[in-house]
């Protein structure tokens, strides 16, 4: 995987000058926006003019013109909405050029689709998270094989929606909604690298003043792996195939490096981890993007993430289970 | 009835059904220790005998290459005869397959002399599903190691050694591993 010195060649040689084209593009939009913007608000504050000059010289009542002033401001600002030269050719190269090509410096095997992202049936059967969702997003999907592995990873925000109720003191009830996050983060997939047939999932361990365990938990017999992890598995001997000492280690690297609490499950045939981040792919037209701390940070957070195959070590291929030689449907 | 007497009832009531409730766990938790050991054997011996299964394909597969090594070769062969006996206790498959489990590392060492048997699919299949039992008996072996542990310190710590006692259980006998498969392959040894 490159180093953050091949990247800073990287972004002078091919990404720097496409950020400067991209740019010259961007303030080429602002600035007829803004045209369009000011030709519109001052047709409105014409119009707004003319009508009180005609109104004070024809003695009329500036009350029975309050839906005329109204419309003569919004009018033109829906007629700019509707004029503005729209950025979404500007936004599209901006993710396919610019972090596509990042991605592909990377791991050139790797595709980006920007609009699409990790499926509900695959968050579903991480059976990491409370499945009884209401609202799923998601954007920046990015798949493909890293050595042996088949990945798929992106952004996705699993909501639900939640009651509450309030009386007043005539007794009404009144019935509140509001939105709660069950996840919002990188959701990861990749291929595992052996066969097994339970489910094995790793819960930021909670510290309790009762420790209460549930039936399906277990003990490991890697201490600095319990101070973080929780293991709930339904067979206590396939679960420690699976998380053999070796591969124990290699999560807690991974946990240290992430710097926050992550969500890990092995479903067959398949490892999910999850790790809560706000979205960080994102441009705004109204500011400049030639900005290389920007371009450094998606490098390590798509570095870090597909980076997981190396850190688990899951292109080591030694058991029964072999590379796969076509990439899984999705 | 007075208020006095309805409240101590009450609470009275309360502490037996926590009471209850509690013993119905210990209960349960000793069943479930008990039968977690049972699991982790009977998943153990199921995968010494896979391992034990794979002997004939190997020595078959690299017969036809090490021909200086029949010795080697016949020994393995002996030990899966016996290990494959029905009516052998787990303790004494265990010690066999530790026995199995050293001469197949040396075969494997071995076979790095003959490149062609090496690079060869079929050697190359068998070393991918030895690896993948043997790390399945490893896991077995720590299950085994850690429900013992479970049980075991069940059997000792109050209050569930009092259920234990009530219940008749008793401490569950360790299985080491033997001596041998903890030191390295020694190939001088057996040549």
């Amino acid at each position: 995987m490159p180093n953050i010195e091949d990247f800073r060649a990287f972004y002078n040689e091919e990404l720097l000058p496409l950020l400067d084209e991209l740019e010259h593009m961007r303030r080429s939009i602002l600035i007829k926006n803004i045209k369009t913007f000011f030709f519109f608000l001052g047709v409105g504050i014409t119009a707004w003019i003319i009508l009180s000059i005609w109104i004070k010289l024809t003695h009329r009542y500036y009350e029975n013109y309050i839906l005329v002033y109204y419309a003569a401001l919004v009018i033109p600002m829906i007629a700019y909405i509707y004029k503005r030269k729209k950025p979404s050719s500007f936004f599209w190269r901006y993710n396919h050029e610019i972090i596509g090509g990042i991605v592909r410096f990377i791991e050139p095997s790797l595709y980006y689709k920007p609009e699409s992202y990790i499926p509900f049936s695959s968050y579903r059967h991480s059976s990491l998270f409370d499945d009884n969702v209401d609202a799923y997003t998601g954007s920046d999907y990015i798949y493909g094989r890293v050595g042996h592995t088949n990945i798929w990873f992106s952004q996705i925000h699993a909501e639900k929606e939640e009651e509450s109720y309030s009386t007043d003191d005539d007794g009404n009830t009144t019935i509140d909604t509001y939105w709660v996050t069950i996840f919002k983060g990188i959701f990861f997939v990749a291929d595992f690298n052996k066969d097994f047939d339970c489910t094995v999932i790793l819960r930021p361990r909670r510290r309790n003043i009762i420790e209460l365990r549930r039936d399906d938990e277990i003990i490991l017999d890697y201490p600095e792996f319990m101070k973080y992890f929780s293991v709930y598995t339904d067979d206590i001997v396939e679960a420690r195939y699976v998380l053999s000492t070796s591969l124990m280690k290699r999560i807690v690297e991974l946990r240290k490096n992430a710097k926050r609490d992550i969500y890990i499950s092995f479903v067959p045939p398949n490892i999910y981890v999850a790790i809560p981040c706000n979205p960080l792919f994102y441009a705004t037209y109204c500011r400049s993007i030639v900005d290389y701390k920007k371009m450094e940070l998606y490098f390590y957070y798509l570095s870090f993430t597909i980076g997981i195959v190396e850190e688990l070590g899951l292109n080591r291929r030694i058991w029964g289970k072999k590379a796969l030689s076509s990439t899984r449907n999705r | 009835m007075s208020v006095n007497s309805i409240l101590l009832t009450t609470l009275g009531l309360i502490i037996l059904i926590i009471f209850l409730w509690y013993t119905v766990r210990l209960y349960n938790y000793l069943i479930g220790s008990k039968n977690a050991i049972n699991y982790s054997l009977s998943s153990l011996d199921a995968l010494l005998k896979k391992r034990h299964d794979l002997i004939p394909n190997l020595v078959k597969t690299v017969k036809r290459y090490m021909h200086h090594e029949a010795s080697l070769l016949r020994q393995i062969t002996e030990l899966r005869t016996m290990a494959a006996t029905e009516d052998i206790s787990i303790h004494d498959r265990m010690v066999l397959d530790s026995e199995m489990a050293r001469l197949t590392k040396n075969i494997v060492l071995y076979a790095e002399n003959y490149p062609t048997l090496y690079a060869s699919d079929n050697f190359l299949q068998l070393q991918a599903s030895l690896n993948e039992v043997e790390e399945q008996i490893s896991a077995s072996r720590r299950a085994l190691s850690a429900s013992i542990t479970d049980y075991n310190n069940a059997i000792q710590m109050f209050p569930t050694n009092i259920m234990a006692y009530l219940m008749g259980y008793k401490e569950f006998e360790w299985y080491s591993i033997p001596e041998d498969e903890r030191q390295s392959p020694d190939v001088e040894r057996l040549f």
